[in-house]
């Protein structure tokens, strides 16, 4: 465990896997369909900022002429996001077979970062950080049962090019590259 | 392995051990979780047009009079989701008049949630009549362990039919769900559903070829040459799926993409031949230019592959299905077509000799057993989906949670069971 401001890094765990994303085919193992996306009422007004370029992709983001409440209050103050019949996030849609995030090409679209829009726990899965301090940064425990998720043997205390990615994309470049030292 | 037991009427106490939650030194995670009793909906006034008169002859107690608009599930009604007791049928001129006689001017299906009047009752034909009752939903509730180390209940969304299990988060583990299954007194053993797996453990194959290359040798060449392959899925009402809220959700559907996906050059024509509610006895007696005539439906249709799904030949016994099923092989195989048997899903408990959901992984029914000799006995392909559905409840799933009626219709992830069970004929 390494401390960093705020946050506790875990790097035995970080630097003991390898992800690549490269979209999936069925809800079934997918990350978008596997765990209750909670959000901060921040990440919930930036995410409502981009529903109608989003909804363009996501239809079920739509009801009739309005937007959809795709939020609901969680007992501990947070915004679960909603999910379809098969447990798919509403915010996700298909393309050319795959799926995909309507906040993410909807922040293309619009010319932004989709880091902005994006949830922190989407921007940063396998990884995941504790809602209650001390937030801790690991690995989600569920992540071995993911095809995108693979085990480094052997693994030294480096952190691969991927994980750096995900933190930069999440806590900004400061944080990874003080943890890249 | 995690261990849940009950501990007063809701009250669960969980136990799980260090390699559940990461297999590191430490001492076991033990706690007592209070699980909320069933959610209970108070109709006070639904207003009915009129009753039909009370059917007591159908032995579908859905179908026995009009449905109870809290109890509807898709194509019927929940069974025991009404609360008897609470049964209520008066004037619609108010609460201040008596309610009417149930037996006298009204007869009930309890069970089902459905009622009609009685010809010598005080309710006139096209009378309205208002309705108040009280019904309980299904729900599925999760424990999860916290990213501090303490085991939480996630109280699932409570509904007639298809409750789901609450996602757990990212930093959460789940390890468990509690089934409550409509009106329930108390929390017993049968309701626990520990993950004990998170797949289907898919048999291993050390070195053997894919079943394909044995039993489906012509439909495996042409899905690797990319020469059309027809084929044509025949079943019942699963296999119909207009139920569905996307037809891609079909299991058939959900195999074409895989097959797809799993032979890039395949070139699939698929077709459906479906009548729901029916026997493959049923199409062998109708007569010709009948909607689902045998021979013009399946047989005429030339299909180099034919996939069955017949959940409604579950009365049939190992030598009914040697007799009948062996007329339907050499007439596939006198066209040429190569047949994949599918088991089928399990269906509502009482139907298959069930008292419970979990330790189920043995499938009762001898139509089961007979379809599994059968296909070993010939050299048929079998897709075994009922092996599937008798594990789930190892991964924390009560099978008719799957069930958009409640009784033997697979939502989309049942469906994906179907497509499972098939695409491990071809890995």
């Amino acid at each position: 465990m390494k401390q960093y401001a705020n946050l506790v890094a875990d790097l035995r765990s970080l630097a003991g896997f390898q992800h690549t994303c490269s979209g999936c085919t069925g809800v079934r193992r997918c990350c978008c369909a596997a765990f209750e996306v909670c959000v901060t009422r921040k990440e919930m007004e930036a995410m409502i900022g981009v529903m109608p370029a989003a909804a363009k992709y996501a239809r079920r983001l739509r009801e009739g002429d309005a937007f959809a409440n795709v939020f609901e209050r969680t007992p501990d103050g947070l915004f679960a996001l909603d999910t379809d019949e098969a447990g798919l996030c509403v915010f996700a849609y298909r393309r050319a077979g795959f799926i995909r995030c309507s906040l993410h090409t909807a922040a293309i679209d619009l010319d932004i970062s989709p880091s902005l829009v994006k949830p922190l726990a989407c921007r940063l899965w396998p990884l995941a950080v504790t809602e209650k301090r001390p937030f801790v940064l690991g690995v989600s425990p569920n992540a071995g049962r993911f095809h995108c998720v693979a085990r480094r043997a052997g693994a030294g205390a480096e952190l691969t090019d991927d994980v750096l990615q995900l933190v930069e994309s999440a806590f900004g470049g400061k944080t990874m590259r003080r943890l890249q030292k | 392995m995690t261990t849940l037991t009950v501990e007063g009427d809701w009250k669960v106490r969980i136990a799980v051990p260090p390699a559940v939650i990461g297999g590191g030194p430490g001492p076991e995670i033990v706690g007592v979780l209070d699980v909320p009793p069933p959610d209970i909906v108070t109709v006070r006034a639904e207003r009915h047009a009129e009753l039909p008169l009370f059917d007591s002859a159908t032995p579908c107690g859905w179908k026995r009079g009009v449905a109870l608009r809290g109890v509807r599930a898709q194509e019927c009604t929940a069974r025991y989701a009404l609360d008897p007791a609470s049964l209520e049928v008066r004037d619609v001129s108010g609460m201040d008049v008596p309610p009417y006689e149930r037996g006298k001017d009204y007869e009930a299906d309890l069970e089902w949630g459905t009622l009609g009047r009685l010809a010598a009752g005080r309710i006139a034909e096209k009378q309205p009549v208002c309705v108040r009752y009280r019904y309980v939903k299904l729900r599925l509730d999760s424990i999860v362990l916290t990213a501090k180390g303490r085991l939480a209940l996630r109280k699932g969304k409570s509904d007639i039919a298809l409750p789901h299990a609450p996602h757990c988060r990212a930093w959460e583990t789940d390890l468990a769900h509690i089934w409550v299954k409509g009106r329930l007194a108390r929390l017993t053993a049968d309701h626990l559903f520990p993950i004990l797996e998170t797949d289907y453990p898919e048999p291993a194959r050390s070195g053997e070829r894919a079943a394909a290359e044995r039993l489906l040798p012509e439909s495996l060449l042409r899905l690797r040459d990319g020469r059309r392959l027809k084929l044509l899925a025949w079943g019942d009402s699963v296999t119909d799926g207009s139920y569905l809220t996307h037809e891609t959700s079909r299991w058939q559907a959900q195999f074409a993409a895989r097959l797809k996906k799993r032979f890039p050059k395949a070139d699939l024509e698929f077709l459906t031949e479906a009548w729901g509610g029916h026997t493959t006895g049923d199409y062998l007696g109708e007569p010709a230019g009948s909607p689902h005539h045998y021979r013009e439906k399946v047989l005429a249709a030339k299909p180099q592959l034919i996939v069955s799904e017949f959940v409604n030949d579950a009365s049939l016994n190992p030598e009914q299905v040697e007799t009948r099923y062996g007329r339907f092989l050499a007439d596939f195989k006198a066209i040429g077509a190569e047949w994949i048997i599918l088991t089928p899903h399990y269906v509502r408990p009482d139907w298959m000799g069930l008292t419970r959901e979990r330790e189920i992984d043995d499938d009762p029914r001898p139509y089961v057993a007979g379809l599994r000799q059968f296909a070993d006995r010939h050299g048929v392909a079998l897709a075994d989906a009922a092996s599937r559905y008798g594990r789930l409840w190892r991964q924390g799933i009560p099978y008719s949670s799957l069930m958009h009626n409640t009784i033997n219709h697979p939502d989309a992830r049942g469906m994906r069971i179907f497509a499972d069970s098939l695409m491990a004929l071809f890995e």
